[in-house]
């Protein structure tokens, strides 16, 4: 098709790709990261919900996003156990270690029988831990090189040997017996929290009174609380998505109004021939918006491209999960388009503006 | 015949540093319809000035231009963009084709920018015809030769029918060859469509195709 958009995208391959790369980049970035966040975010409710209790009894200020303290004793178990609409509690040692892409994981020390039972996960190869040098994962886990037989490094170098995989995904991915735990961490007696499940969870708000009535001076949360999305719980995360929103916007731009400014300075004369046919400058603005705007648009579709494909590849390396939202796809191709658009409308207002005559005799 | 084109006293000046350079110090014209004007003069004494003025490119220091009933002087820059769009067509002396479209994107480009609803691809056909470039019709400026480039022009400033072209020494980059062909157009055109043709010119020869000369010096019409 006869069209000078088009024509002028294909008479500089190079260029346009670039710019084409520069927005595909903002909206990689903005997809990327919130694809994170939301993976995160989802697989953490997804392990969480999988707990099936609806109730964690702790000590005050002993659970924080990546350390705990096994400072309650798990003679509360048994007492919990009495209080009316309890089906079941499991003591848990939840243990942060270095590991990893993030440079941290976390391992739980469980009691397999009961908690099995309460989460109803199960065995899909293996048996559960007995020695306190086994350890249980999820499928997820395994997937990443650890077959049944093989060894994962805890507490510095120690070597554990996987015994068993796990489904579904609940909770750490590894987990040990709470002895095992409490003996490496050297905390007989002792746990992170208490898991409570309810009889019946229409229940759990009264059945949560009577525990914090019988036990006064713990913490009594919901679980649905307790494990909240990643935005809330790691502090600005909220704001370090909404600075990076704001940047992907601003490469956009950028990356638009260079390759439009070049483009103009190179066409001046065009541009001055274009105004000798009689084209207003709404005309010649339009025309390079349109061009910024086809620009954006394939930028858009690559960025797409991109993002699938570096999710796609770095959840097979690491096994971080992405969960691309439409929302924020819609986001990302609305900051493709404003920040094309924006970019290209001060090198096009200037074009609209040339002398013409100047112009014409532009070298 | 009607007075498609009236120039009267028209002045320009432009401010080159610290300096007030006139280009034109007082220039009448009446140009009538279907006529074929030739401006010949030598380097410097204001042709190029005075076509540009009268295309609307430039605005005068002093005088008033009249095309086709409209007055170019009283109007703002989008009104002279828009009478250009109607009533001018402009001919380059170095063609001014966009190398990216084929010459019938040229000219379609020519007709979208004139608006007015859908183009007109029989108008089209009938001045590529005439000009004798119907096989030359999806070949891109590079693949014509300086001849054919210059007619592609001179079809795209009349595809839209203006009252008036304004031709800024079309044969200048020309040979012989090619000039005597392009000058015939020009002629053709002035004679099957009555089209009024204002040609600024250094060739004696190209001139003498028109209908009447004339000349300029300092920036004045002798």
């Amino acid at each position: 098709m006869d069209s000078l958009v088009i024509s002028n995208i294909r008479q500089r391959p190079l260029r346009s790709a670039i710019s084409v790369l520069g927005v595909a980049l903002g909206v990689a970035l903005v997809m990327l990261f919130t694809g994170l966040a939301r993976g995160m975010s989802y697989d953490l409710q997804r392990r969480s919900s999988n707990v099936r209790a609806e109730i964690i009894f702790r000590r005050p200020g002993s659970v924080q996003a990546t350390s705990t303290t096994a400072n309650l004793s798990t003679k509360y178990v048994d007492l919990i156990k009495q209080i009316a609409g309890v089906e079941t509690a499991v003591p848990v040692i939840r243990h942060f270690y270095s590991s990893g892409v993030w440079g941290v994981d976390q391992v739980e020390g469980i009691d397999w029988n009961s908690f099995t039972k309460m989460s109803g996960i199960r065995l899909v190869q293996g048996r559960g831990p007995q020695a306190f040098d086994e350890i249980v994962i999820d499928e997820t886990k395994a997937k990443r090189n650890h077959p049944v037989g093989s060894s994962v490094k805890l507490f510095g170098d120690k070597e554990f040997r996987v015994v068993g995989i796990y489904a579904p995904e609940s909770g750490a991915r590894s987990k040990l017996s709470l002895e095992a735990m409490q003996s490496a961490l050297e905390v007989p007696g002792k746990c992170s929290y208490i898991l409570v499940k309810i009889s019946n969870p229409a229940e759990q708000i009264a059945v949560a009174k009577r525990i914090n009535e019988t036990l006064p001076g713990n913490t009594v949360q919901f679980t649905a609380e307790f494990f909240p999305n990643v935005e809330n719980s790691i502090p600005g995360l909220a704001i370090f998505m909404r600075v990076l929103v704001i940047l992907a916007a601003v490469v956009s731009v950028l990356v638009v109004m260079l390759a439009m400014h070049t483009t103009i300075t190179e066409r001046t004369r065009e541009i001055g021939i274009l105004k000798a046919m009689g084209a207003s400058r709404r005309y010649i603005i339009s025309e390079i918006e349109r061009e910024a705007l086809a620009i954006s648009i394939m930028g858009i579709v690559v960025g797409f491209v991109l993002s699938a494909l570096a999710g796609f590849f770095i959840h097979k390396s690491t096994s971080l999960i992405f969960e691309f939202g439409i929302w924020w796809a819609l986001t990302a191709a609305a900051i493709g388009l404003i920040g094309g658009a924006l970019g290209a409308f001060y090198p096009a207002a200037r074009a609209a503006n040339l002398d013409p005559v100047t112009a014409l005799a532009y070298e | 015949m009607a007075i498609i084109l009236k120039a009267e006293n028209l002045e320009k000046t432009y401010r080159v540093g610290k300096v007030d350079v006139q280009a034109l110090r007082g220039v009448t014209l009446t140009v009538q319809e279907g006529e074929f004007l030739a401006v010949m003069g030598p380097s410097g004494c204001g042709k190029s000035t005075m076509l540009h003025l009268l295309g609307g490119l430039l605005t005068p220091t002093k005088g008033r231009i009249i095309v086709d009933g409209e007055d170019l002087t009283a109007a703002s820059d989008a009104r002279r963009t828009d009478i250009r769009r109607r009533k001018i067509g402009f001919v380059f002396q170095r063609f001014n084709l966009f190398p990216t479209l084929t010459a019938e994107g040229n000219l379609r480009l020519a007709e979208r920018i004139h608006g007015n609803g859908a183009e007109d691809p029989d108008r089209r056909r009938e001045i590529l015809r005439m000009l004798k470039l119907e096989d030359k019709m999806h070949h891109k400026p590079l693949e014509l030769s300086g001849g054919e480039q210059q007619r592609v022009a001179l079809a795209r400033a009349v595809v839209n029918r203006p009252a008036i072209v304004l031709a800024d020494e079309p044969t200048g980059n020309l040979d012989t060859e090619n000039s005597a062909l392009v000058l015939k157009m020009f002629r053709d055109l002035n004679d099957r469509f009555n089209q009024t043709i204002i040609m600024i010119t250094h060739n004696p020869e190209a001139a003498q195709a028109c209908q009447r000369i004339i000349q300029m010096r300092d920036g004045h019409i002798v």
